[in-house]
């Protein structure tokens, strides 16, 4: 949870992924730099097409190509250029390395198989062990994941399981080979509220007993509130703020994060219009505007002002965010930094 | 994802792998069916269809006459170059000055596979056995010259010793006619009057019911100059020479072994790869390829067969024997020969092929279109105003398709009148015939036997092959009196006279005679053209 | 399972009957009849053939007779066959090729479908795809002599027909399975485009499992499903013969048969054939839906 300069579990500098589509080329992650420490837990906010998916898909290289393609940027996983890698050197560091949980269960396990044979294929492939050792190491992780009468469900197919039990086989099968890092991709979305807190709590305890990194993306603020170290808030494929937890709802600069704290339905007033950001999720095809945000900005700005560039400015240690005079107030304060 | 190069590359390697398993078998130089043949004495031929049986009594087809011909003998044999008739179990024989009784003596040799002599009884049983309606043979009728035959079948008569067959002795047959027949040898080369083994047909079921299994290999025994060897219905039939056969000094083939080929594209192709000797119907498209690329196997033999059309004469305005001279006369069938038929085939101006039995018919049809329009306008359709709708039938074929929108077309161009077109599959169109239920339809009529008879009777009204409604007293009157001439000449007479009543009332319009077109390997010898198409099997061999 | 199955072959007594019922009034209501012939057949003939054949019994007579007598009765047109052993003698052909025809038809149709789906349209897809196309479009009466002027006549390496040697089966499987591997090309190449498609793809591959693992492992038993129904009736079509092939390569099966029975008019012959194929047909969808089951966990017998 520190700050310390180690060298850094993971690295992303300038991640560009673009998507070339019958209607133009979509710039769907447009210059994304983040670093995260080993067991430090990251949160990416923003909502849908902000990107916060498609960065973490094109760092594994699950970003289909075509239509992808990563136009530029690194992702150094301990040192090594993800990016860059071949077929087979990446497969050994997906699932072992580094894992994924998706958001809707129900589509993410293969009906066809078994649980037990979904669960143990991180083992085999990675060779950690052989079959009969790789069924004891299931049987244990399901209990580890909180799945009662583990024995007798494992040899059951994913439809006969409910959606929390499904995504706890996720978790199981994410950390069976003890990762260094893991990322959820919005793994509560899907559930029943009661349901979500228990899935957290999980992550969290996995988290501990192995000692890994976590990067949850999700679109809800709420969500990340009690869990992330550092918050990346993502609008419109680049990050705009990021910092500690504290930073982001104590010390947030950013119109997006203001805006997005404010949504926060259980910190409104009860029986009063919901608070929604105005204007329309921005267009991501065509030229890169200075500033993507500035159409919906509730800041007072001029013309020439909106047609200046946008500088990513660390405010305090740590705590780094997009200005622009659409994006903070007082942005002549900034201009010194 | 070069994974996916990777399992695209294992793919393909995978594939050129089993390429080069199938390419494997054509290493190296093949010996054919016909190399090994020609070295072993041994025919591979197609006769056509795969054979219905080879009970003699129970069939009608023409394969099955190459395949029987092979395995049985009857009374008399044929001289191969020129078909006349030659002794075959009977060594000789006289007939009556009236021309109506039939001496047989056979020889003693002639052997049944089985093991014992052919007898004059085998074949007053074997008479019987075809003539009992219960067998239900459908060519019986080739027996009805010989006296009381028909009455017997149709039940008119039960005792069978009333039918004019008569085994005098074990080496002695006497046969009495209905009246003279001059063809009468000629018809014995014909399968139902040949002879069956009785105490083997009756060794396999009852010998008076169809579903007799006494021709099933193992069971079967002929008298012919080859025995049956094995039969794979479909796949082929293989016979080898009998040793048994009083003749089989002059048998110099080993075996034959008959394929059926049911498309003449597939015979073809095994001709042209040497699985066969031959190819029984050379399918009309390589006609102009092999005249030029292998006229040394290519035959086109004239056959004693006609191709004509029959009008329908109780229908308008087809009763009107001017339109149906008009119909005739306006067409020019070397056109439609040269360029639909394709095949050589003669013109025919009459019913009768030239030269039958030394017969060439004198009346023939005139091909004027002028006087055909006159005729058609004489009949109250001047330049084909008001010709009523009129309907050309044939069975589905393409060849018939051909030739009737060839002629269709030279009908609207010469006589200005439009027929319609309608084909039938093969027994919808025999009942439609059969029941008068056509205005114009085609079809096509081989000889039974040498001799004009066979093209003629079919036109009296007591035919059932008559089928246009069409009758004449006097034509009827001629041709019963010519069935009852001994003497040749004045019986010819009586045919031309007839003939001159057809094309004076034209119920039938002919159009070409047939040819058979087929290929034969040059090693392939003692086979003669003849207009019947029979190639007797004990003088083949085979010479490369 | 077993309930399952018997139950369906409840179901199937059902379906035979009616299919009994209408190939009985079918042949009766064809015009023409087995005797029938250019020249005509004399009538005291005709009759005893009728009655020997038992033709002139009363309908629900002939109905029983034809239905649940037919291995035994004899062939109309071949009296001196039974049907039993004509289908006997031939079926096995049918089988052996439609058997060949159908290794053919998967170990060409699967393999090019799958790669079809990879990457779709590109020239990965559209090379295997259009063969596809042609194979769908060129009827094996164009194939099959094709296959025979290029590798009977022209290179001599095969015969161009019979059924006797090991080599001669090569062509007219080749010529009957091309046909129908088409069609398991397209059928693959949609069912794998389909699951390939489904998010639990990338969970695998966020697992580390190659492409290769992904596609046999994960993939095929989805994908396959579309081929496996269509596998049901296409085999009962491939066993019970085809009468193009048949015909093209003079292959005594039962393919042939069945068309010129009904040519022939054979009555008896067109019943037993008539039912035996109709029971292969249930009893390859029966098979193809027990497979079904055992593929797809979600679906179970009570279905």
């Amino acid at each position: 949870m520190d700050n310390t300069p180690a060298s850094p579990l993971l690295e992303v500098r300038d991640l560009t992924t673009y998507f070339d589509t019958r209607l133009g080329t979509v710039r769907a992650v447009d210059g994304v730099s983040f670093s995260l420490q080993k067991g430090q837990t990251l949160g990416i906010v923003g909502e849908s097409g902000s990107g916060k998916s498609v960065t973490c898909y094109s760092m594994m290289k699950l970003v289909p190509m075509p239509p992808g393609r990563i136009v530029r940027g690194e992702a150094l996983f301990q040192g090594r250029d993800l990016l860059t890698m071949k077929d087979r050197e990446i497969n050994s560091i997906r699932g072992r390395k580094v894992s994924m949980i998706f958001q809707d269960p129900m589509t993410s396990l293969n009906p066809y198989l078994r649980i037990e044979t979904q669960l143990i294929e991180p083992l085999l492939i990675h060779r950690i062990c052989g079959r009969d050792e790789a069924r004891k190491k299931a049987l244990e992780m399901m209990d580890a994941v909180g799945i009662p009468d583990a024995r007798n469900r494992i040899r059951l197919h994913p439809h006969e399981f409910s959606g929390g039990m499904r995504q706890r086989v996720m978790i199981a099968m994410a950390l069976i080979a003890r990762p260094d890092l893991l990322i959820a991709d919005e793994p509560t979305t899907a559930l029943d509220v009661t349901v979500q807190a228990q899935i957290l709590e999980l992550i969290k305890a996995m988290q501990r007993e192995i000692g890994m990194a976590v990067i949850l993306i999700t679109h809800d603020l709420g969500v990340v509130s009690g869990f992330c170290d550092r918050i990346n808030v993502m609008y419109a494929g680049q990050v705009v703020e990021s910092g500690t937890a504290d930073d982001i709802f104590y010390d947030a600069r950013h119109a997006y994060t203001r805006a997005l704290k404010k949504s926060i339905p259980s910190t409104q007033e009860k029986g009063k219009r919901l608070y929604t950001i105005p204007g329309a999720p921005p267009r991501l095809v065509g030229e890169r505007p200075p500033c993507a945000f500035a159409p919906r900005s509730d800041l007072s700005f001029s013309d020439e002002e909106a047609a200046m560039e946008s500088r990513f400015v660390e405010v305090s240690p740590g705590h780094w965010v997009e200005v622009h005079p659409s994006t903070v107030e007082n942005y002549r304060d900034y201009l010194t930094a | 994802m070069d994974e996916t190069k990777h399992s695209c590359r294992w793919i393909l390697s995978m594939a050129l792998v089993i390429i080069a398993v199938l390419a494997f078998p054509g290493c190296g130089p093949r010996t054919t069916a016909v190399d090994e043949g020609n070295a072993n004495q041994t025919l591979y031929i197609t006769v056509g269809a795969e054979p219905e049986n080879i009970d003699p009594h129970v069939v009608s087809g023409v394969p099955e006459h190459h395949i029987i011909t092979s395995l049985i003998e009857g009374l008399v044999a044929e001289d191969p170059r020129d078909l006349h008739v030659v002794p075959g179990v009977a060594e000789s024989w006289e007939v009556s000055e009236d021309g109506l009784v039939y001496t047989f003596h056979l020889r003693d040799d002639a052997m049944w596979t089985h093991g014992r002599a052919v007898t004059a009884d085998d074949f007053v049983q074997s008479f019987r056995r075809i003539l009992t309606a219960s067998l239900g043979s459908t060519y019986s009728y080739m027996l009805f010259p010989m006296k009381n035959a028909e009455e017997y079948l149709n039940g008119t008569i039960t005792d069978f010793s009333e039918v004019g067959c008569r085994a005098i002795d074990d080496r002695n047959l006497e046969i009495t006619l209905k009246e003279p027949t001059p063809y009468f040898l000629s018809l014995l080369n014909h399968y139902t009057w040949f002879p069956v083994p009785m105490d083997v047909v009756k060794k396999h079921g009852d010998p008076y019911l169809p579903g007799n299994r006494w021709t099933l290999p193992g069971n079967f025994s002929g008298n012919g100059p080859f025995k049956l060897e094995s039969w794979e219905q479909n796949n082929k039939l293989v016979v080898v020479k009998s040793d048994t056969y009083w003749d089989s000094d002059t048998t110099r083939l080993n075996s034959i072994v008959f394929r059926p080929m049911e498309k003449s594209t597939s015979a073809e192709a095994a001709f042209r790869t040497g699985q066969l000797h031959n190819i029984y119907n050379l399918p009309q498209d390589f006609i102009a390829i092999y005249k030029r690329d292998f006229p040394e196997v290519l035959h086109m033999d004239p056959h004693l067969a006609v191709y004509f059309y029959r009008f329908n004469t109780t229908r308008e305005p087809l009763n009107d024997p001017r339109v149906r001279k008009a119909l005739a006369m306006a067409i020019s069938r070397q056109e439609i020969v040269d360029n639909v038929a394709k095949a050589g085939q003669p013109p025919a101006l009459s019913m009768v092929p030239p030269d039958c039995a030394g017969y060439t018919s004198r009346a023939r049809i005139e091909e004027n279109i002028e006087q055909a329009r006159k005729l058609l306008a004489d009949a109250g359709y001047p330049n084909g105003e008001g010709f009523p709708d009129v309907e050309l039938l044939y069975n589905t074929d393409e060849g018939h398709r051909n030739i009737a929108e060839a002629i269709q077309q030279i009908w609207s161009r010469n006589l200005n009148i439009n027929v319609t077109l309608d084909n039938q599959e093969w027994k919808v169109y025999l009942d439609s015939q059969r029941s008068l239920d056509y205005g114009i339809s085609r079809a096509g009529w081989t000889g039974d036997y040498p001799d004009p008879n066979t093209f003629l009777d079919m036109w009296t009204s007591w035919s059932e092959q008559n089928q246009t409604g069409w009758s004449n007293p006097e034509y009827d009157r001629l041709i019963r009196e010519a069935s009852n001439e001994l003497n040749p000449e004045t019986r010819y007479e009586y045919f031309q006279k007839a003939e001159e009543i057809l094309a004076d009332e034209m119920p039938v319009m002919p159009i070409y005679f047939y040819t058979r077109v087929y290929a034969l390997r040059p090693e392939v010898k003692g086979w003669y053209s003849n207009h019947l198409d029979h190639h007797p099997w004990k003088h083949i061999y085979l010479e490369p | 399972m077993l309930k399952f199955i018997f139950r369906r072959a409840l179901e199937s007594v059902g379906v035979l009957l009616c299919v009994s019922l209408i190939t009985f009034y079918l042949s009766k209501a064809i015009p023409g009849g087995p005797f029938d012939q250019e020249k005509k057949v004399p009538e005291a003939v005709k009759k005893q053939l009728e009655a020997y054949f038992g033709m002139d019994e009363p309908d629900w007579k002939r109905y029983l007779t034809y239905t649940f007598q037919f291995p035994s009765l004899p062939s109309t047109k071949f009296p001196n066959r039974r049907v039993g052993e004509m289908i006997a003698s031939k079926f096995p052909v049918s089988l052996e090729l439609g058997a060949y025809a159908l290794i053919v038809a998967l170990a060409l149709g699967i393999p090019s479908g799958i790669l079809a789906s990879l990457k779709p349209n590109t020239a990965l897809d559209y090379v295997p795809s259009s063969l596809s196309m042609v194979g769908i479009c060129l009827p094996t009466f164009v194939m099959g002599p094709l296959l025979v002027i290029i590798f009977a006549v022209q290179l001599r390496w095969l015969n161009a027909t019979g059924w006797e040697n090991p080599s001669d089966k090569i062509l007219p499987s080749l010529t009957l399975g091309f046909y129908y591997a088409a069609y398991v090309a397209r059928l693959t190449r949609g069912g794998m485009l389909e699951v390939l498609n489904q998010d639990f793809i990338r969970t695998a591959l966020s697992k580390g499992a190659s492409m290769v693992s992904v596609i046999f492992k994960h993939a095929l038993r989805g994908g396959l499903l579309p081929v496996v129904s269509f596998l049901g009736p296409a085999a009962a079509g491939l066993i019970a013969g085809s009468f193009v092939v048949e015909t093209v390569f003079a292959i005594p099966g039962m393919g042939q048969e069945f068309v010129k029975a009904v040519s022939n008019r054979d009555i008896t012959f067109i019943t037993g054939l008539v039912l035996f194929y109709a029971s292969l047909i249930i009893f390859f969808n029966l098979l193809v839906d027990i497979a079904q089951v055992f593929l797809n966990p979600k679906l179970s017998f009570k279905d």
